[in-house]
């Protein structure tokens, strides 16, 4: 099947609710079949988003470009968006087969055509024999399928997905993540989805939009949102994360990387930071070290590692695959640490241990990044997700 | 089994007169303290300024000469003496009704008959009867508006009444055959004294001729309130309901000419609680000073001769009941009703919705 | 379902025994609850039933079908009954048409105050005694009351018109009594209606109204039946109403049934009585029919 999907661009999209701002000047964008995830907490501004790209709401300002067309002034019936909704929104009074053809109805589509086109659906969402049955026969899995089916037959450009796997067990929930990213990869579907889940936005997402407060704080592909994230909120936000404080004594730009020095209170020599070229390095003293738990090591294989420090464990938890560990260091600070089992035997009992980091895994965030993209916002009563 | 037979009636009566909206209700309520030990006694009234000019004139002075404890219960319900009566669950001493339906269920076997050893005052011979025992009287008579009519314009008996060519107008008329068909036979020329047994025949050819000029009215408030705000000029309605109207400011006289008395009476259901109470509470009330102090109360005429003679002719006249009135008016037979009031509602019904 | 699973067999289980006989004894006692009414409402409903039944049968001089044959023949009976399911069925049609709309705005009001108000406004007269409302109705339709003033005034017409004492006037007036029953029972159906829905159609290309047809409308469809079935059977059962409001042609079966009662001939009575219930009866069977096939969401 050919790509159906086409690009979106949501451009400085902003929301008022009385002198409530849920949304300030959002932009982002999305090209043809890609996977976008909008991932931020309860309150966030991210399913107001969501409803003024679907039409429910209208935004004070700013436009939405599907395929390059302003569609800010079209009501929701004009859109021709698909859409999942988080309790799926089947019709109770039709059938599998019924619920799915409805959009087709809708469209005039004549009746053999809606009787092919259904028949492909269901079998490509793998609802054989269900036809006949109402939703309430259904299992919450099946339920999901056909809603996805519902929101895909007419092969709009555009899919939203509102939750889509919040109402899932757990088991269902990693089926259904791989399922909907089959048959979104398959149709070439173009999709955002809206979730306050991390690994659903992870493993399905060919890029994330985090949000907080109204405001986009990063929007990169999954790996880059761990590994690089701009700022505080999102390295806290993603995974677990150190945050360490330090002065930049001296930069400079080698072959391949960006190198500072920092001062931080893990030890008395400076911490060396490679960074690549392409991201912006700013002028200033105050940032913060962002080191992810399983990027710091036991001293045990490279002794007189440049970036070690010492410290001590407080208390270790063991999570099957590695031992969780709270280490102190010097200065008094808690850094999480992740550490393999046959290391963490190596070493039981011992109290005080050395630790290392790679000079390239770590992140600075400047203060200056902070200050521009946090936006603290104390209660948004219209996100009610 | 007893019991349960009872219970059964007793449900039937109550799911068929309530209906299936239920729309009756009903109200205890004790008029006095004096608490003798000489008895008690359930009295059922129709409620409403009848019942508290009734209470003033009659029960209390009652109670106080006697001792006897009356409870006063409201209002008067056919259907409930009939189901207390077949159940055997009597719990009325007396009640006022309609004498010719006190006729009606006295032969029927529902009432007690009056103990003339104990009631000795003697009444209108017409209303003294084997199961009842007259109280008030309330007369059919011809009402109108007094904005519009005078004494000399309105129609001045039955057959002006019927006459729509010379007297034009809606004509609000008691939706039920008594006093309404004896109307139509007066209008047409049929005398007073010849009233009875009725000529059906010719009365409903006789309302025949008025039936599209007519409103009808079913409960007894309505025709004053029909006549003020002009939703008939004239009509059939109880002296009582207009006097008291009329003392109330509303633009409405009548004239006794050609009225036809229904006496109101009491009877004792059958099986009655209090059955010597009963009988002396008739006897009081029927003594000439009860009557002519509830007459004075409320406008309702005597059915005791002597009470009569006790007003002064201001009030005869307003009662409808001075000598040259009564002339030219008559009692309702009660006993012609009681044995055809079954049969002529069922025809004046389908007349009706014909 | 679960829950009785879980809840009850679970407990018993798991604490033995001593437990499980005060599991018992408690839920002998929450059964009761429901029991005890639930006997006292069949216990008097079949002793009254039977006794209607026999006397609609048996009269004076044993089983006879007179009665039935006087009401099935009889112009009079004929036309009463006719006369009272017409006016019960423009009634509801008029319930249905004014309540409908109310419900949907007060269901799918945003602010709360407009659902209060909407609600309040249809319920406050429901406090007010029948009769008042009846007299109330009186005046504003008199010849010389409100409308036709306003209509005299406006020179819509020269003359009053005879609103009063007509099946117009009878059917306003129980449609003004029943409205709050049809109200609340679209409303309750209405809540249960997922927002959602309508959402969804509108996303997938349904203009509103389409949305409502196809979606909102079949869903309340169990509401409508029964607020209709309700307002209905109660109408069966009005006669103040037609009574004060009406002429002679509004004559119901109420007031037959009542007269024959003071008339000694509660057998008649009493196969009028029936005679509304087996219709009433045949309309629910209809009813239930048709709304089982009608899917019907539990919410």
């Amino acid at each position: 099947m050919s790509a159906i999907g086409q690009s979106i661009k949501i451009d400085s999209v902003s929301k008022f609710y009385g002198n409530f701002q849920a949304l300030d000047h959002v932009s982002l964008e999305a090209g043809s079949g890609e996977f976008l995830t909008i991932l931020g907490s309860s309150g966030s501004g991210k399913t107001t988003l969501l409803k003024i790209i679907a039409g429910f709401e209208a935004a004070s300002d700013g436009q939405i470009l599907i395929n390059g067309e302003n569609v800010a002034h079209k009501k929701a019936y004009e859109r021709n968006i698909g859409m999942l909704f988080q309790n799926y929104a089947l019709f109770p009074h039709m059938t599998v087969a019924e619920n799915i053809a409805y959009p087709l109805k809708l469209r005039r589509v004549p009746k053999d055509e809606i009787k092919e086109r259904v028949n492909d659906i269901i079998k490509l969402i793998k609802l054989d024999g269900m036809e006949k049955r109402f939703p309430k026969q259904l299992s919450g899995g099946q339920q999901q399928r056909c809603a996805l089916a519902r929101a895909i037959v007419y092969n709009p450009p555009l899919l939203l997905l509102d939750e889509p796997l919040g109402a899932l067990d757990k088991n269902l929930r990693h089926e259904m993540q791989f399922e909907i990213k089959r048959i979104q990869k398959e149709l070439g579907i173009t999709t955002i989805s809206v979730t306050h889940d991390q690994e659903e936005a992870l493993t399905m997402s060919d890029k994330i939009c985090i949000m907080s407060h109204g405001v986009i704080q990063q929007c990169s592909s999954p790996e880059d949102i761990y590994k690089e994230p701009h700022n505080q909120f999102v390295a806290e936000f993603i995974g677990s994360t150190n945050l360490v404080k330090g002065k930049v004594v001296s930069k400079s730009k080698e072959s391949d990387c960006w190198v500072s020095m920092v001062q931080t209170g893990l030890s008395d020599t400076p911490i060396r930071v490679e960074e690549p070229l392409g991201k912006r390095q700013y002028n200033m003293e105050d940032v913060l070290l962002a080191i992810r738990p399983e990027l710091i090591h036991l001293m045990k294989d490279r002794p007189g590692h440049l970036n070690s420090f010492m410290g001590e464990i407080l208390n270790s938890v063991y999570m099957g695959d590695y031992y969780r560990v709270l280490v102190r260091t010097a200065d008094g600070n808690e850094l999480n640490v992740k550490i393999s089992p046959e290391a963490f035997d190596h070493y039981a009992g011992q109290k005080k241990l050395e630790f290392f980091f790679n000079a390239n895994c770590v992140t600075t965030i400047y203060e200056r990044e902070k200050g521009v993209m946090l936006k603290l916002v104390e209660h948004d009563p219209n996100d009610l997700t | 089994m007893k019991k349960f037979r009872k219970m059964t009636a007793a449900l039937v009566a109550a799911a068929m007169t309530a209906g299936l909206a239920g729309c009756s209700g009903s109200s205890g309520s004790s008029s006095s303290s004096s608490s003798g030990s000489a008895g008690e006694l359930v009295f059922v009234d129709w409620g409403g300024t009848n019942t508290d000019a009734r209470i003033e004139a009659i029960v209390k002075p009652f109670e106080e000469e006697t001792g006897i404890k009356v409870t006063v219960v409201t209002p008067s319900d056919y259907a409930k003496l009939i189901s207390m009566v077949e159940n055997n669950t009597t719990e009325w001493d007396v009640m006022n009704c309609d004498a010719y339906w006190g006729v009606y269920a006295g032969e029927k076997g529902y009432l007690e008959p009056m103990d003339y050893n104990v009631i000795t005052t003697k009444i209108d011979e017409e209303v003294q009867l084997e199961y009842v025992m007259g109280a008030e009287i309330y007369t059919s008579v011809i009402a109108y508006n007094t904005d519009k009519y005078n004494a000399d314009t309105a129609p001045s008996d039955w057959a002006e009444f019927f006459d729509t060519e010379n007297y034009p107008g809606k004509r609000a008329v008691w939706q039920y055959p008594v006093t309404v068909l004896e109307a139509a036979l007066l209008a047409d020329g049929v005398p007073m004294d010849e009233l009875y047994p009725l000529d059906l025949d010719r009365a409903f050819a006789k309302l025949d001729t008025i039936k599209d000029s007519i409103v009808w009215w079913t409960k007894g408030a309505e025709p004053s309130q029909m006549l003020s705000t002009g939703e008939a000029d004239y009509a059939l309605a109880w002296s009582g309901r207009i006097a008291t109207a009329r003392d109330e400011g509303s633009p409405v006289d009548m004239t006794y000419n050609g009225g036809i008395m229904i006496a109101a009476g009491w009877v004792v259901p059958k099986n009655a609680p209090n059955l010597e109470n009963a009988m002396k509470f008739i006897e009081y009330a029927s003594e000439a000073k009860s009557q002519y102090e509830f007459s004075v109360r409320i406008p309702y005429g005597s059915t005791n001769p002597e009470a009569v003679a006790l007003m002064d002719d201001d009030l005869k006249h307003e009662l409808g009941q001075s000598s040259e009135q009564l002339a030219n008016e008559i009692y309702l037979d009660n006993t012609y009703w009681a044995e055809n009031l079954a049969e002529v509602e069922e025809r004046f019904n389908a007349w009706l919705v014909a | 379902m679960k829950d009785n699973k879980t809840g009850f067999n679970g407990d018993i289980n798991a604490h033995g025994v001593p437990l499980a006989h005060r599991v018992a004894k408690l839920s002998f006692l929450k059964w009761s609850t429901v029991l005890v009414p639930l006997l006292f409402i069949a216990l008097t409903l079949v002793i009254s039933m039977v006794g209607i039944i026999r006397k609609s049968f048996v009269g004076a001089d044993g089983f006879t079908l007179d009665y039935y044959i006087k009401i099935f023949t009889e112009p009079l009976y004929i036309k009463v009954l006719f006369n009272t399911l017409l006016t019960g069925v423009i009634v509801t049609a008029a319930c249905l048409l004014l309540a409908y709309p109310a419900a949907y705005l007060s269901v799918r009001a945003k602010k709360p105050l407009v659902r209060r108000l909407i609600t309040g406004g249809i319920l406050v007269p429901y406090w007010i005694s029948m009769l008042v409302r009846i007299f109330a109705w009186q005046i504003i339709l008199q010849t010389n009351g409100v409308i036709n003033q306003a209509l005299m005034f406006l020179h819509i017409t020269e003359e009053p018109i005879q609103f009063l004492y007509t099946t117009g006037a009878v059917c306003i007036s129980m449609t003004h009594i029943l409205l709050p029953y049809m109200f609340l029972s679209l409303q309750s159906n209405m809540e249960g209606i997922d927002a959602n829905l309508s959402t969804a159609a509108s996303v997938m290309g349904a203009k509103p109204a389409r949305g409502f047809v196809d979606v909102f409308l079949p869903l309340s469809v169990p509401g409508i039946f029964s607020g209709c079935l309700m307002v209905f059977v109660l109408s069966l059962g009005f006669y103040i109403a037609p009574a004060l409001l009406g002429g002679a042609d509004n004559m119901m079966m109420s007031n037959l049934i009542e007269q024959n009662m003071n008339n000694f001939n509660s057998n008649l009575a009493a196969a009028m009585s029936l005679e509304l219930l087996v219709i009433v009866f045949v309309i629910l069977g209809i009813a239930f029919r048709f709304v089982g096939n009608i899917f019907v969401p539990k919410k």
